[in-house]
C-alpha cells in the first residue's frame, strides 16, 4: 500500500538531488541516479516512470555524451552534462507520477497560498480538458467547412485563426460565466475552511526532511569547499 | 512588495480574471495540438500568457505564465518546470507592453515582439545550457550543433540558437493576439480587467 507523501517532503526529495547534481563529483552523481532509478522502481505508476526515463531522459543523457564527444570535449564533460541533465529532471518525473490527481488537491491545502491560487490551478486543470473536447469539436467543424492543413507556408498561417478563434472565444465565454458566479458569491471567504480530509507531517515525513536536508546542506558545502 | 502592487496584482487575480487565466493556462497548453494540427514548426506556448497580458494585465501575466509552466511540466514533460522563468518575464513584458496602449497597432506588435524574442532568448539560454546542454530533442537543436560545429561554447551556441529563433515565435504569437483581440466583440472585451485595450 502507498502512502500520501507529504508535499514538503517531496520538495526536499527534489532539492536533494538538485544538491546531488550541483556537487560536482562525479562519483556522488552516478551514486544519485543509481538512488534515483531505485525510486523510479518503486513508485504506483513504475511503468510510466520507466518510459519517459526511456523514451526522453536517457535520449538526451546519450546525445549529450555524444555531442560533447563529437566537437572535442573531454569526456567527463560530456558524463557531466548527462549525469547533471538526468539527476534535475528524473526526481521530478518520480515526484509527479508518485502522487495522483487527489494527493495534489490534498497537498495543495497544505500550501500557504491564497485560495484564488488554489481554484486557478484546479479549474486550469478542469478547462484544459474542456478546451482539447472544444478544440476537437471546432476542427471537425472547419473541416466539414472544407479546411485542410497543407504545406503551403500561407495557408498554414490562415489555417490557425480557423481553429484559434473559435476555441479561444468559447473559452472566454465560458470564463466569463464564472466570473459572474464568482461575484455572487465571493471566493476570499475570511472564515478558515474545514476539509473532511487534510494532510500532516508523519513521523516519517518530519524524519525524511531532517535526513534530506542535512543531506543537501552538506552536499552543497562539500561542492563549494572540496577540491 | 509595496502596497500598491499588492493591490494591482490583487486586482488582476481576483473576479473576472481568475477564470480567464485559467483560460489563458489552458490556451497555452493547448497551442502544442494545435501546431500539430495546423503542422507550424513553432511552439507558440506564450500565446495565452500574452493575451492574458493585454486582457488582465501584468500580474495576472506573470501567474499565468508560472502557472503554465508549472501545468506543463505535470502533464506533458517535467522539464518545462525549469523554463517557468521565462514564461514570468514573457507575462511581464506583454502586460507592460498593454499597459502603453501596445496593441492598438500592428507595426507596434511587431516592434515590440522582436525586442520580446530578444529577452526571451536571454532569459531562457542560461537554463537551457545549464539544464539540457544545448540537446532538448526539438527542431531547434540542429541550430545549437550548427554554433557549435563552427567552435563556439555550449552557452553561447544555445544563446545564438534562442536570438535565431525566440523572435519568430514571438512575433507569430504576438501577431496572433493582436488579431484575436481585434476580432472579439466589445460586449465580451468590455468585462477584462483591462478593458482599455484596443
Amino acid at each position: 500500500m502507498h502512502r500520501t507523501v507529504h508535499p514538503l517532503t517531496s520538495l526536499c526529495f527534489i532539492l536533494f538531488f538538485f544538491a546531488v547534481a550541483l556537487c560536482g563529483s562525479p562519483t556522488m552523481q552516478m551514486l544519485g541516479v543509481i538512488l534515483l532509478l531505485l525510486a523510479a522502481s518503486s513508485i504506483r505508476k513504475r511503468k510510466q516512470a520507466w518510459k519517459k526515463i526511456a523514451s526522453y531522459i536517457l535520449p538526451i543523457g546519450i546525445l549529450l555524451l555524444l555531442v560533447n564527444s563529437a566537437f572535442g570535449a573531454p569526456f567527463a564533460r560530456g558524463l557531466a552534462y548527462a549525469l547533471r541533465f538526468v539527476l534535475l529532471i528524473t526526481p521530478l518525473v518520480i515526484v509527479i507520477l508518485g502522487g495522483s490527481p487527489s494527493d495534489f488537491r490534498l497537498g495543495l491545502r497544505t500550501v500557504p497560498i491564497p485560495s484564488r491560487l488554489h481554484y486557478l490551478f484546479i479549474f486550469s486543470f478542469e478547462i484544459i480538458q474542456t478546451l482539447r473536447d472544444v478544440f476537437q469539436a471546432v476542427y471537425i467543424g472547419q473541416q466539414l467547412r472544407g479546411y485542410h492543413a497543407d504545406r503551403s507556408l500561407r495557408n498554414k498561417w490562415k489555417n490557425i485563426f480557423p481553429l484559434l478563434l473559435p476555441v479561444t472565444l468559447i473559452a472566454i465565454s465560458q470564463s466569463l460565466d464564472r466570473s459572474l458566479a464568482f461575484e455572487f458569491k465571493g471566493i476570499e471567504s475570511p472564515a478558515e475552511k474545514v476539509y473532511l480530509r487534510t494532510l500532516t507531517l508523519s513521523p516519517f515525513d518530519k524524519l525524511s526532511i531532517a535526513v534530506l536536508l542535512l543531506s543537501s546542506l552538506g552536499l552543497i558545502v562539500a561542492g563549494l569547499f572540496l577540491p | 512588495m509595496n502596497e500598491s502592487m499588492k493591490e494591482r496584482f490583487r486586482l488582476q487575480t481576483t473576479g473576472a480574471a481568475l477564470p480567464l487565466i485559467a483560460v489563458g493556462i489552458g490556451i497555452n497548453l493547448i497551442m502544442g495540438e494545435l501546431t500539430a494540427v495546423a503542422r507550424i514548426p513553432l511552439y507558440l506556448d506564450s500565446v495565452g500568457t500574452i493575451f492574458i497580458g493585454a486582457s488582465c494585465g501584468m500580474y495576472a501575466a506573470m501567474v499565468c505564465g508560472l502557472m503554465s509552466n508549472i501545468a506543463a511540466g505535470i502533464i506533458f514533460n517535467p522539464a518545462m518546470i525549469f523554463f517557468a522563468p521565462v514564461s514570468i518575464v514573457v507575462g511581464a513584458c506583454a502586460g507592460y507592453f498593454a499597459s502603453k496602449n501596445g496593441f492598438s497597432s500592428l507595426p507596434k506588435v511587431i516592434a515590440f515582439c522582436l525586442l520580446q524574442g530578444i529577452i526571451t532568448a536571454l532569459v531562457s539560454a542560461p537554463i537551457s545550457a545549464f539544464v539540457f546542454g544545448g540537446i532538448t530533442l526539438g527542431g531547434t537543436d540542429f541550430l545549437v550543433l550548427y554554433f557549435r560545429a563552427i567552435g563556439e561554447s555550449v552557452q553561447k551556441s544555445v544563446l545564438y540558437q534562442g536570438l535565431a529563433s525566440d523572435p519568430i515565435d514571438k512575433c507569430v504569437s504576438y501577431v496572433l493576439v493582436y488579431f484575436i483581440l481585434k476580432q472579439i466583440p466589445d460586449s465580451l472585451r468590455n468585462r477584462f480587467p483591462q478593458s482599455t485595450v484596443r
